[in-house]
């Protein structure tokens, strides 16, 4: 974790009101996961006077550059997507847990609501460096403009599914919709584990074994719907959370959620969490 | 203790501080937080998260919402308790080259009197004891110990009785007069009053027609509050002897020069913590430059001086 003056190299709206960022860091030989994020200063004055989390979308060739994906949702988005190509952005990072991969998984199956993809990515592009590795990734939408990375992961090999709220692109529904199909269609056949169990109700549903594991990153209905699916196929799943941030670095414990296990701070303890340990029922 | 700075050593009790800029509680946690961003040695102190006898989980989240140059928190004292802190907190403050201030909370008199003695043989350089923090249901009439001249006294009392250390007590601004409570605190023997604390304050969503925070109200700090924290570091500077450190609101050099014309001995840095990890680092550059500019011997000459 360092702060630091980042020169923006690129900042440049991909659809309406989304916008990417590339960030030269430094010569700060930075150790940087997948799921990790910067806590960034968007303005000078003191309106906003917090920092906003932003993930790190993508990481460069040269670790010190870094892509952050993001959506204008009010003044401090609104201030950074102003930022022009060679000033200076103060940023604090790399911060958080980042996902972790257990060893031995070999099918991977992203879910991703919206911006949701944009911390996903990060984890695509780094899964994708090592072979035999199936890549699955689910891209959920309001609207075909708000399909992003739809190239860049089959770029890296990853086999895309679309949805839209709207149906203007992909199948029509929700990300979620779509997750059971491709749960048991596709990777039951890939998957070295899964067996076939005759469910209470007479239904046949697959089980699988440690080495599928989900990923997703999105609104919150999203994610305690995919906590559902992951219980019910007794599937591994991480989720990116998000929660108010003051410092970002765990001392404020401003950014909590509630696990099994107590309060846990996102900034520190997270933004990546096991979905079993989320404590739903008392949101 | 670390790079001398000419001019910038203040006393406080029995304690003497490298410098008057300190880490206000609950901003910089347990110290070990900020390690890989501040140079901690070269801190005036560390005020730690104020502790509790026993764990706290503290408040329902969103536990914070930013308002227009400020924030509001309703954290809710969440803390893992005296013993965590002794076995697993004081162990990386104990090394460093800073002094250490222990925040202590209870419920009752009685707990203050009994953190305050599994502090004597601790190693922490002084209490504060935070008897204004908003955010926990207390008994009695006034809603925090703090809104009551007798229960603040009480609890100094108590704390005074069970240590040897340095006592600062921590006022909240909730109040109808500072300087009653400023009294009180003297009278039953602080050796330094510290303020201020959070303002209460709320806001709400419109869309939803519910309040930003869980907890209804929070405790307001940052540049917002700067203003009253001013005023009532003037008018306890007037009402009390003893030293004052100033909090509230303070971001650059500037502010923090303010607080000492208006009587600070010291200040202690909160919510820019957040905002800019270095600030407390370049408030005490800021101070030296400006004593050096102004030719003063000591940061010492300069409280207390508002002209009027
Ligand atoms: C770990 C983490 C990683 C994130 N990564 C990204 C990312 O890669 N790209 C991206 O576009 N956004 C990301 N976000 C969300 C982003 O931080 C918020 O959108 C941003 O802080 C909004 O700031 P603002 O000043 O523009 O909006 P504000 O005016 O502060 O708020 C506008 C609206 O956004 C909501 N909001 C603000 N902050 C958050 C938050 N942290 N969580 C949930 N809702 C919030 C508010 O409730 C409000 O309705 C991330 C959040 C976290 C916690
Ligand atoms: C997130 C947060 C947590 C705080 N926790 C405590 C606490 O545990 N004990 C305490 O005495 N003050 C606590 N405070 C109050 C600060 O120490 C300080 O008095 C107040 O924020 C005003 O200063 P500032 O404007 O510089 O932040 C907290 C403040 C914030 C923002
Ligand atoms: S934002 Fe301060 S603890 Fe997470």
């Amino acid at each position: 974790m360092k702060q630091v003056k980042a020169e923006i190299l690129l900042n440049k709206e991909i659809a309406d009101s989304h916008f990417k960022m590339v960030l030269d860091l430094g010569k700060l030989n930075l150790f940087i996961k997948p799921g990790q994020f910067l806590h960034i200063k968007a303005g000078s004055a003191y309106d906003p006077l917090l920092r906003r989390p932003i993930s790190i979308h993508r990481i460069g060739s040269n670790p010190n550059i870094v892509e952050l994906l993001y959506k204008i949702e009010g003044k401090g988005t609104q201030l950074m997507s102003r930022r022009s190509k060679g000033t200076y952005l103060d940023i604090i990072g790399p911060l958080g847990n980042g996902f972790k991969v257990p060893k031995g998984q070999s099918n991977f199956i992203l879910v991703a609501g919206g911006m949701g993809i944009a911390p996903l990515m990060a984890l695509a592009d780094n899964l994708a460096r090592f072979r035999k590795r199936i890549i699955t990734v689910i891209l959920g939408a309001r609207t075909k403009d708000f399909i992003i990375c739809k190239k860049e992961l089959r770029d890296i090999g990853a086999k895309v599914i679309v949805v839209t709220e709207d149906g203007s692109e992909g199948e029509k529904g929700l990300a979620t919709d779509v997750l059971e199909s491709i749960i048991e269609q596709f990777d039951l056949r890939k998957s070295a584990t899964a067996l076939k169990k005759k469910h209470a109700k007479g239904i046949t549903i697959a089980e699988y074994g440690p080495e599928v594991g989900l990923y997703a990153c999105g609104p919150l209905g999203m994610l305690k719907a995919i906590a559902v699916i992951a219980k019910y196929y007794t599937m591994q799943a991480q989720a990116s959370f998000e929660e108010r941030m003051g410092c970002g670095v765990g001392a404020c414990l401003g950014c909590v959620i509630q696990t099994k296990a107590g309060y846990k701070r996102v900034c520190k303890d997270g933004p990546v969490f096991d979905l079993e340990e989320i404590a739903w029922e008392r949101d | 203790m670390g790079k001398r700075l000419n001019g910038l050593a203040v006393r406080i009790g029995r304690l003497k501080f490298i410098n008057p800029v300190m880490a206000a509680s609950g901003t910089f946690g347990y110290g070990q937080e900020y390690k890989e961003l501040v140079r901690i040695d070269g801190l005036g102190a560390i005020v730690t998260k104020s502790i509790t006898l026993k764990p706290l989980k503290g408040n329902a989240p969103p536990r914070i919402w930013e308002s227009t140059a400020g924030m509001l928190n309703a954290i809710g004292l969440q803390n893992d308790g005296i013993e965590d802190f002794l076995a697993n907190r004081l162990p990386f403050l104990k090394d460093l080259n800073t002094r250490i201030i222990a925040s202590i909370a209870g419920k009752c008199r009685q707990e203050y009197k009994e953190l305050a003695k599994r502090l004597e043989s601790a190693p922490v350089d002084a209490i504060e004891i935070n008897i204004s923090c908003p955010n926990v249901e207390h008994h009695g009439s006034a809603r925090l110990f703090a809104q009551d001249a007798k229960e603040t006294a009480g609890i100094v009392r108590a704390v005074r009785k069970a240590t040897k250390k340095t006592v600062i007590t921590k006022l909240s601004p909730n109040v109808t007069d500072i300087t009653e409570i400023a009294k009180a605190a003297e009278g039953a023997g602080t050796d330094a009053i510290s303020l201020i604390n959070t303002l209460i304050g709320m806001d709400v969503d419109i869309t939803t027609q519910r309040p930003r925070l869980a907890n209804i109200t929070g405790g307001l700090s940052g540049p917002a509050i700067k203003p009253v924290a001013l005023r009532m570091t003037w008018e306890v500077y007037q009402a009390v002897k003893i030293p004052i450190i100033g909090i509230g609101g303070i971001m650059s050099t500037e502010d923090a020069l303010a607080f000492f014309l208006c009587g600070a001995r010291a200040i202690q840095v909160g919510t820019a913590n957040f905002v800019n990890p270095q600030t407390i680092t370049s408030i005490i550059d800021g101070i030296s430059n400006y004593l050096k500019k102004n030719r003063l011997k000591s940061i010492q000459e300069l409280t207390g001086r508002l002209k009027i």
